[in-house]
Parts: C-alpha cells; structure tokens; sequence
C-alpha cells in the first residue's frame, strides 16, 4: 500500500508539472514512467528505488518540457499554481495502458484548476456583459432624450400647424373619414368662407349651436347635432379660432408671418438636429467601428494562440486575456453601435398618418 | 564520463539503438544504460522529442508479461537524421582526436 502511494505521488506531481502539455500527451508520458516502474519491480527493485533511479521529478518534468519545446521554467511555475484545470487533476493509479487498474480506481478527478479557470472565465463573461449593460443602457437613455426632445419640437410646430391649419386640410380628413354625410355651408357673410363642408364626426352639435349664427341652414345643424360630439373640446375650440383667425386681410398677412417664422425656425431647428445627429452617429460608429476592428485583431490572436498552443505552448493565461479583450470590445463595439440615433423621419410621416386613423376611428365610432 | 559528453551522444546512441532493432522504453533505457550511464528518465524526454520529430514512429504490442508495450521504430527522416549525426561524430572525434594527438606529439 505504501508502495502505490509513492507511485501515485510521483506520477502526480509529474502530471502537476506537466499541465501546461495536452491531456493525452500527459497521459502518454505517465503511462511510459508508470510502466517503467511496474517493469523495475517486476525485475525485483522495490518503488522507491524505481522512482529514485529517476532522479528529481522537476529535472525530469523540465526536461519532457524541453522535448516539447515549452519554456519549462514558466511552465512549471504555472503548473504548479494550479491556474488550469489539468495541472490539479490526480493520477488515481493505472498507467494508461491498464485498463483495469483505470477502471477499479476511477482515471481523473477534476481539481480545484478547472472550478478556479470556471471563475475566471465568468469574471470575464460578467464584466463583457456589464460593459454591454451599461453602454447599452447609456446609449437607450440618450435615445429616448433625443426622441422626447424631438416628439416635444414636433408636437410644439405641429400645434403652430394646427392653429394656422387651411380649412381645406380639415374637410380632407372629414371626408376621407365620413364620406357621404357632408353638408354644404352657405355664405354667411361673417368671415365664414362660403363651401365650408364639414362632415358629422369632426363637427358636433355644440359647435353648430355655437356657430348657429353664422350658419345659415338650420337643418344642416339638426342633421349634425344627432351624430356629433365625438371630437373633444379642445379641438373644436382650436378649429373655430382657426375660422376666427382667417378673417381679415391683416389675420390672414399675420398668419402668413407666423408660419414663415415658424418654418424658418422649425428648419433652424431640423438642421441643428440633423448636423447633432450626423456627428453623433459618426463618433459612435468610429468608435464602433474601432472596436470592433479590435476584437477582431484579438480574434484573429486567439486563433494564433490556439495554434500555438496545440503546439505545445503554454499561452493560456495569454488566450483568456484576449477573450477577454475580444469580448470587451465586442460589447463596446455593440454599445457604440446602439448609441447611433436612427432616422425618425420616416416615423414621423407615418406618426401623422396614425394620428389621422384615430380621428377617423373616433369620428366614425 | 562528463555529463556534458553524455547529453550529446544520448541522441546518437537511441538513434542507433533504435535502427538496429525496435524496442520498447524499459529495453531501451537498458541499452542505453550499458553504453553510457544515464539517468533513466532522460531517455522518455529524448524519445517523446523524437517521436514528435517524426525521426520515431510507435505502435503497442502485445506482451505476454503485461500490459501492451510501446515500441519505436526508426522512420526514413530518422535515418537520414542517424546519418547526419554520425558524420557529425565522426567528424567531430576526428577532429577532437587529431588535436588531442597534435597536443601529444608536439
């Protein structure tokens, strides 16, 4: 019993050595010694002296490593610390070529490398998804800014538009909405445009009593009352201070002015916002662009690494910081991209065009 | 004999051991150990070296006394390796000799 357990150790601590090699590898150079041992006691030499023949387990492992051509002072070092997961595995008895002896005491255990490489993969993984969280959220954050300053500026002209809106925009929504149950205004005289043609929906029998001086057929406005009141006040308020507005030759001079200032100030504006946005995306997508040419370099190492390291050398330590790095950058590259402010201009026209089913659907509910 | 003169004729010596006849490690490692005295675990490095060299190839085969062993067999590149590196020695005792003389002589 004694004797197995002086094999075991020096196969173990060969194999400690030995870690930065590949598993079979290792495995091949135990199962040599392992037989080498069995054959010199089979030959009558006890373990001890078997094991003692070879000499210094840390010459010998530092010259496997030379045939390897591995650094084997770095090696060792790293071997010994344990940091990947082969370099804590246990020899648990067999030589590789017993089957037996494998079977009976079970061929690996994995070591506390493996959990410890399992934690350090994770520290990398967390950190690539907290950079992604935070520049993903970042960027979502500073979207939304943009879209609310922008929804503001649109709704802010879009009341100006509304307020100086010809009256022609709002029979077109009417009859879009009700066809069929137009009516015919007469020339009332007051500023009241004569063809004013309304439909049920957007004119309630509030407004036709309110307007009913002006309004000369009084049986359109009964015909209206009984279908109206679907639109809310606000905008039958808007729409009347709209008629109001038109009257006169200086109303309609001032609307004029109004409008032009408020185009003149909306375009200020869209190209403020547009040059912001252009030099926003621009920056982000640089930066995007830079960091995704990183990760790829650390792609294109981790490759190389790998190779290497099928050769036999020890870059593992080397490999996981570029995955690392690779997927840092990865992340950044993402963020960035999220950052970029897409073109809402699209949205806004389709925006409108809800906007207009609503009223349909309100008109016609 | 000087471990320095041991490490360089090592790979020689398993080369040759090698072409005479395929062996397994322990086999080696004693004919080796009857040319020069060596430290038995330096041998699997130079052959594990080797093999990866492609100057050895092995195959296990059955034994009666045990498990399967690995034996190694010398390839074309290795002879053609077993060669050069004899000219070598040869040519490097010739010279070594012929100083040594030269020295005795004068």
């Amino acid at each position: 019993m004694v004797v197995d357990r002086n094999k075991e150790k020096f196969l173990n601590e060969l194999r400690e050595y030995l870690s930065v090699l590949e598993e079979q590898e290792q495995e091949d150079i135990l199962a040599e010694y392992a037989q080498h041992i069995d054959m010199k006691m089979q030959k009558g030499l006890s373990e001890e002296e078997a094991i003692r023949d070879f000499g210094s387990v840390k010459e010998l492992a530092a010259e496997i490593l030379a045939a390897y051509h591995v650094d084997s002072k770095h090696a060792m070092s790293v071997g010994r610390r344990g940091i990947w997961p082969a370099a804590s595995h246990r020899y648990a008895g067999g030589t590789g070529l017993q089957g037996s002896d494998k079977n009976k005491n079970g061929v690996l255990e994995a070591g506390v490398g493996q959990k410890e490489e399992e934690v350090s993969e994770g520290i990398f993984r967390r950190m690539g998804r907290w950079f992604y969280q935070v520049f993903s959220g970042t960027a979502k954050w500073i979207r939304n800014g943009f879209d609310r300053i922008r929804e503001g500026c649109s709704q802010l002209f879009d009341r100006n538009r509304e307020l100086n809106e010809p009256q022609d925009t709002l029979v077109g929504v009417g009859e879009e909405g009700m066809s069929g149950q137009s009516v015919g205004g007469a020339d009332t005289g007051d500023g009241f445009a004569g063809g004013l043609v309304c439909d049920a929906g957007a004119w309630s029998a509030e407004i036709s009593r309110n307007s009913s001086g002006g309004m000369s057929a009084g049986d359109h406005g009964s015909a209206l009352r009984g279908k109206g009141g679907s639109l809310q006040g606000k905008r039958k308020d808007t729409r009347i201070r709209t008629k109001e507005k038109g009257k006169g030759i200086m109303g309609e001079f001032s609307g004029t002015i109004g409008r032009g200032t408020v185009m003149v100030w909306k375009w200020f504006l869209d190209c403020c916002i547009f040059w912001l946005r252009l030099f926003w995306n621009m920056g982000w997508l640089l930066f995007s662009l830079l960091c995704a040419g990183m990760a790829m370099i650390l792609l294109m190492g981790i490759g190389a690494m790998v190779v290497l390291m099928c050769s036999g050398y020890s870059f593992m330590g080397i490999l996981v910081l570029g995955l690392g790095g690779m997927l840092c950058f990865g992340a950044l590259a993402a963020g960035a991209f999220g950052m970029m402010i897409p073109n809402k201009r699209a949205n806004g026209s389709s925006r409108k065009e809800k906007s207009n089913r609503e009223v349909h659907y309100e008109q016609t509910t | 004999m000087n471990p320095q003169f041991k490490k360089g004729v090592l790979e020689l010596i398993v080369l040759e051991s090698v072409r005479r006849k395929d062996m397994y490690g322990y086999e080696l490692v004693e004919e080796v150990s009857e040319v020069i005295d060596v430290n038995e675990g330096t041998i699997y490095p130079l052959l594990k070296r080797l093999t990866n060299e492609h100057y050895f190839e092995t195959y296990l085969r059955e034994s009666s006394e045990g498990p399967p062993r690995k034996y190694y067999h010398l390839t074309a590149a290795g002879i053609l390796y077993l060669e050069k590196l004899t000219a070598e020695w040869k040519e490097f005792q010739d010279r070594v000799n012929g100083f040594i003389r030269g020295e005795e002589e004068s």
